[in-house]
């Protein structure tokens, strides 16, 4: 693995992944000269930077954009607008070849091991058939590295001949796991790998990832659902709603003080598998809006609790409130603070750093 | 099955992987095996006029609403006889929430459709054990004068008796109640239609397929109350409807009454579902999975709404997931399943405080929690075992970390350890002799 680093050119910056402004719109319908007459704002304006050998964590309920950031960062959609530097490449401007040429080096896992593998190609041919493509060792060594591969991931060399469908949710994740892990990437985005999951196999697969990062110095971006899961495994986090990036901040930060009230009610609506731990309820009220015709100012207005007449209006920033910790909240910032204590809304939200008492 | 295509790609790796191969000659005597015994049971199951001696029994304690005893519910494939639930006894007590958790395939669900009786037939078959019913029949008891309210020209109020086309008064029948025992395992599809719905009734996993897309929601909800209210009318049932969904907290009632299923979000729809589960003010809620699909947000919107409602209502729960998490929040008792039987059965502290079984431990350590840090996840190492060809053994021991030498012997059973703490394990043996 570390011989294709040495062949690399000299590390550039610290940064292996940095994501500026990319937004990603789907024209939904057209006008009578067939241009898109409104957009689905799936990904609107995000930006954050990955760090080497690093995870980043990407929650938000289903239907905010997380999914669709992932495959526009990959460029399996088209970029709409800003830039995607990868290793001192912006993705967002390569051609399709160059981009093939680069591909090796991001790759992806899928959320369903049970659609995401071909089932009439047994499982050698599966993880092979991209190092074939691309050359990544010579042939006379093909087989000999699928099953080091294999090693690596925990499948046994005998299933190699064998077919996806003879084998449990858990095995063909490895099996994905292998497949992405063949072509030497430096990063990889796991989208949802272990929500198909049981929770037995879940901690098996998410041990596994954990192990090949440490080995090989992997960059992960883990984008899911579930709180507990993201929390143990990243380095950093971001927290996505209606397609924008709310908070960013160190694992620590984001769920020992969460500061966007989003985030708050995220964390507060997870489930603790321990009957003396009463949760605080901060539930929200109503669905989450649609992307194709978000609510104006503050995306999260709609459904927040402090919210105030400049949430209507102005859409905030994602601002820099603590080293490493940006919040996108107008209310988050003294100085608007004091304007609510004027407006006679409650003081302040900020910083409820237990979120749960324990009896 | 598919497994008859499994075995031919298998066939050139000899030795143990081999072992669960079918000749076609074996199969061939499996299918003819599988098909006298389904046909037996279909049999008895569809008589016409079974005397209700037949089903009718006693409860143990008077205070539980379901009692599993001993149930088996296998289903006969072409790979032979898979037993999804193989021996599973629990109660249900009145006015509580019991939690069943266990990974996918333990039988978990097959366990609450043995309940409502709806295993997928002619394969799936319950072959033995009672699920014991504290059930109400309705007798009809006389006929009543129907009347309706109107407001005449003075704003006053006044009942008018409804006539029918012939200018004569309509009347409704009157039912009593009576309470009785049913057990559900023998009893004929045709009585078991006025249970379910009416005093069991289900919310499924996905809302989003188990509401029929071509009906209003309000024609799919007045369906249970013109069903299982006798002489109910339509204007009662949408009287009752729009009841219910202010019940479960929809903000307007009418707008979702007319609205098609496809026109609400996932949570509206969970929602919707739940109002249809508990139009009859059923006596048990069966909710198999039903926060599953849902984002956390609207889970706890959900979860909030099942534990209000079951102060209002009075009625038991009978909660199944796979989240810890929901059941340590939600449950009153929780039933620990794997492979198809009880592992672990107790009340919630007893389970998540004082766990017993090396299973339930695992399960517990395997999932990452938000308040506290671990490096490293504990992995309960391997799989499921087979669930056609079990072994006579504890069918954990392969994967379990604590097996002594008891655990090459027979299937451990029951251990009680506190009056509501049950574990099944050779490790507990000893205290069962203690106790003894």
């Amino acid at each position: 693995m570390n011989a294709s680093h040495k062949n690399d050119a000299p590390l550039k910056s610290e940064y292996l992944l940095e994501v500026n402004h990319l937004k990603k719109y789907f024209p939904l319908n057209t006008n009578v000269f067939g241009k898109p007459a409104s957009y689905l704002r799936a990904v609107d304006d995000v930006s954050f930077k990955v760090r080497r050998g690093t995870t980043v964590g990407i929650v938000g309920e289903s239907g905010c954009g997380k999914t669709t950031m992932g495959r526009t960062i990959m460029r399996l959609y088209d970029v709409t607008s800003g830039k995607v530097i990868f290793d001192g490449v912006d993705l967002a401007t390569l051609s399709a070849s160059q981009m093939r040429h680069l591909r090796p080096k991001l790759q992806m896992i899928f959320q369903d091991p049970y659609s995401s593998l071909s089932p009439r190609m047994p499982v050698g041919e599966i993880i092979g058939e991209a190092v074939k493509v691309h050359g990544i060792v010579p042939k006379s060594e093909y087989k000999d590295y699928i099953l080091h591969v294999m090693d690596e991931c925990g499948l046994p060399s005998h299933y190699f001949e064998r077919y996806p469908h003879e084998f449990s949710g858990g095995q063909r994740q490895r099996i994905c796991i292998a497949r992405s892990l063949a072509l030497k990437p430096s990063l990889i985005i796991c989208d949802e790998p272990v929500s198909a999951l049981d929770v037995s196999i879940q901690a098996q697969i998410i041990n596994l990832l954990k192990e090949l990062q440490e080995k090989q110095n992997l960059t992960y971006i883990f984008i899911s659902h579930d709180l507990s899961v993201v929390k143990h495994i990243s380095d950093e986090v971001g927290v996505m709603y209606l397609g924008s990036m709310v908070e960013y901040a160190g694992t620590d930060a984001i769920f020992d003080a969460p500061l966007h009230p989003y985030t708050q009610a995220l964390l507060s609506a997870v489930p603790v598998p321990d009957p003396d731990v009463k949760m605080n309820h901060k539930i929200l009220t109503g669905d989450i809006p649609s992307p194709a015709d978000p609510p104006s100012g503050c995306k999260f207005h709609t459904r927040c609790e402090y919210c105030t007449d400049i949430c209507k209006e102005k859409t905030p920033e994602l601002r820099e409130v603590a080293p490493g910790h940006f919040v996108a909240c107008h209310l988050c910032d003294s100085m608007s603070r004091s304007e609510n204590k004027i407006s006679g809304k409650p003081k302040t939200f900020r910083c409820i750093p237990s979120v749960r008492t324990v009896q | 099955m598919k497994e008859k295509n499994t075995e031919k790609n298998t066939l050139t790796h000899k030795g143990k992987d081999n072992s669960h191969y079918i000749s076609s000659k074996e199969l061939r005597k499996i299918e003819h095996e599988n098909f006298k015994t389904v046909k037996t049971l279909e049999k008895k199951k569809r008589r016409k006029n079974v005397p209700e001696s037949e089903y009718l029994t006693q409860m143990r304690d008077p205070h539980n609403i379901v009692e599993f005893d001993n149930l088996h519910t296998y289903f006969f494939t072409d790979a032979g006889v898979l037993k999804a639930v193989n021996g599973v006894s629990f109660d249900i007590p009145e006015k509580s929430i019991v939690g069943v958790v266990g990974e996918s395939g333990c039988g978990k669900s097959i366990t609450s459709m043995s309940l409502m009786q709806l295993v997928q037939a002619p394969q799936g078959q319950i072959v033995e054990g009672s699920i014991r019913f504290r059930s109400e029949k309705l007798i009809p008891n006389g006929t009543e004068p129907m009347t309706k309210k109107i407001i005449d020209e003075n704003g006053n109020v006044k009942e008018v008796p409804v006539l029918d086309k012939h200018g004569k008064q309509r009347t409704r029948p009157l039912y009593k109640k009576e309470e009785r025992v049913v057990d559900i395992a023998k009893m004929p599809v045709s009585e078991m239609a006025h249970i379910r719905g009416r005093e069991i009734s289900m919310i499924f996993q996905e809302p989003m397929t188990s509401l029929n897309p071509v009906f209003t929601i309000g024609y799919q909800l007045d369906e249970v109350t013109l069903l299982h209210v006798p002489g109910a009318t339509r204007a009662d049932a949408k009287e009752r409807s729009l009841e219910m969904l202010k019940l479960v907290g929809i903000a307007m009632p009418e707008r979702v009454y007319s609205s098609y299923p496809h026109e609400l979000s996932g949570g509206m729809r969970q929602r919707v579902m739940i109002a249809i589960a508990i139009a009859c003010n059923p006596k048990l809620i069966i909710a198999d999975e039903p926060t599953t699909a849902l984002d956390v947000t609207i889970q706890a919107q959900i979860l909030d709404l099942l534990r209000e409602l079951r102060k209002k209502l009075d009625s038991s729960i009978m909660l199944i997931t796979h989240d810890l998490g929901v059941i340590a929040e939600m449950a009153d008792y929780v039933v620990v399943m794997y492979a198809g039987r009880v592992v672990e059965k107790g009340t919630v502290r007893e389970i998540f405080k004082e766990s017993a079984h090396p299973y339930t431990i695992g399960l517990q350590k395997s999932k990452p929690v938000v308040s506290s840090k671990v490096d490293k996840l504990f992995s309960i190492p391997g799989q499921v075992p087979n669930p056609i060809n079990m072994p006579t053994t504890c069918y954990f021991r392969d994967r379990c970390d604590r097996c002594i030498k008891e655990c090459d012997g027979n299937y451990p059973g029951m251990v009680q350890l506190s009056p509501t703490h049950f574990v099944a394990c050779h490790l507990y043996d000893k205290k069962k002799e203690e106790n003894v």
